[in-house]
């Protein structure tokens, strides 16, 4: 998504030297581990606790990843299947419920330097923090976001318009989106969860998107964004792990 | 076979240990949601456990809703507390009552539990903005019943041993928690009689500043 109809705030470059930590990154990750290890490999400030929500139901998949980044204090959850972009983001906010804001990552993004440190500079308890084309696949959202706008809608499974959802209902209740102007991050262009696993694109394209757009489209046309939230059936239909 | 057992702990391990060693019934994956500080490592090879280890406490209408939500595909979910133990043959009763229409609960009531996939489509997930313990039971009964389904709730008399009653285990074996329970109680029971005089139990469901003013593990 983009940000085109929306008033941004712009933020200069922070000149503040002494940038606290960040304090927790929330990564979803269903697939490529690879470009995970190289989205970690990017983490280049202090960052209190990284969690890893494991979705590809394979612990094979995460062995030895905290040994391998053992400068880091990263906590992995091997989850037994697939809980979806909302419900992943969910899960970090609510294991983490006094942080004063929440930063998640995308497995497929890697930060260029010293893009984190402006992250820890730059987001706030008020502030919807992103970066003009990396948008949801690295961002933060502050604690008076969470406490008025709520969580992700989890009926939207397992991925796609939960973030234009969310940027219309924070917006709605008047909290700004906030561009760091002096930070980067490289995604690859589309996302490799899916341009990775055939099954996972057919399944998308034939089922979930559509079913997610046309549900976001609704709410839009009725103007009505109360989230129905987590659903058996819509979870049963949606399923990319088959 | 039980397609899923979910069992949520804080603490007492000890028990957690005990309830896992007096399994006699084939259960096909146990869901160990791990809400305590102390890492937990399950140590029942003949068992397919699989623990997750949280940094924090999501309380108890969370970690059953989580486990829901991680077992899409399952019939009925079964729960259970750590401070009981599985007698002779109540597995495998639960096994042959639950179902996918059916809420079948033991002697212990929500100490040990199933919910069919029937009810969850109907009535949803338990009520998160009770948090952490206490009433989101009583809650989803008068959502069932509400809506209808009070035929569907079932107790055949299983009968689990549990260790001594209210207030449970996790509870009384720290005085920390029994102390921030009276608190948590109270505002827990405000909001469900509230519910109840009103005859409104739609969902709150998870709200940042009632986890927060609820916590338990400062």
């Amino acid at each position: 998504m983009d940000f085109p109809d929306y008033d941004c705030v712009i933020l200069e470059p922070s000149s503040d030297e002494n940038v606290s930590s960040i304090p927790v990154l929330i990564y979803p990750v269903l697939n490529r581990f690879d470009l995970l290890k190289k989205s970690l490999q990017s983490i280049d400030h202090p960052i209190d606790e990284i969690l890893i929500i494991n979705n590809s139901s394979d612990n094979d998949n995460t062995i030895g990843l905290q040994e391998e980044f053992s400068h880091l204090n990263i906590r992995v959850l091997d989850l037994p299947s697939n809980l979806g972009c909302s419900g992943s983001w969910n899960l970090g906010i609510k294991l983490y419920p006094h942080a004063p804001y929440w930063m998640f990552g995308s497995a497929d993004t890697s930060a260029n330097p010293g893009t984190f440190k402006e992250f820890a500079a730059q987001s706030g308890k008020d502030r919807a923090v992103f970066i003009e084309g990396v948008q949801f696949s690295l961002f933060s959202i502050g604690e008076d976001i969470v406490a008025k706008t709520g969580l992700f809608d989890e009926y939207i499974y397992p991925a796609y318009y939960e973030d234009e959802d969310y940027t219309e209902r924070f917006y709605l209740d008047g909290f700004k989106i906030h561009l760091l102007s002096n930070a980067s991050a490289d995604t690859g262009g589309v996302s490799q969860t899916i341009k990775s696993n055939q099954s996972f694109q057919k399944i998308n394209d034939s089922i979930s998107h559509e079913a997610n757009r046309d549900y976001f489209n609704n709410k839009k046309a009725i103007g009505d964004y109360t989230p129905k939230g987590w659903d058996l059936d819509r979870r049963r239909m949606n399923e990319w792990l088959k | 076979m039980i397609p899923v057992l979910i069992i949520p702990v804080l603490n007492r391990y000890d028990l957690l240990d005990q309830a896992l060693s007096s399994i006699n019934y084939p259960v096909q994956e146990i869901l160990i949601i791990n809400n305590g500080v102390e890492k937990y490592i399950s140590k029942k090879e003949n068992l397919n456990v699989r623990v997750l280890n949280l940094p924090s406490n999501l309380g108890v209408s969370a970690s059953w809703n989580l486990g829901i939500k991680l077992y899409p595909h399952a019939p009925y979910w079964l729960f259970s507390s750590t401070d009981l133990t599985f007698g002779e043959d109540s597995l495998k009763k639960f096994n042959d009552f639950a179902g996918s229409k059916n809420h079948v609960k033991s002697n212990v009531s929500y100490s040990c539990f199933t919910v069919g996939e029937d009810i969850v489509r109907k009535i949803g997930l338990f009520d998160e903005y009770i948090y952490p313990a206490y009433f989101e039971d009583n809650d989803y009964d008068d959502r069932m019943v509400l809506a209808g389904m009070k035929e569907f709730m079932l107790s055949p008399g299983i009968h689990m041993e549990q260790l001594g009653g209210t207030p449970s285990q996790t509870i009384k074996s720290d005085a920390e928690l029994m102390s921030a329970n009276n608190k948590t109680f109270n505002l827990n029971e405000r909001y469900y009689k509230h519910k109840k005089e009103t005859g409104d139990y739609s969902v709150k469901g998870w709200d940042l500043n009632r986890r927060r003013e609820n916590e338990w593990l400062r």
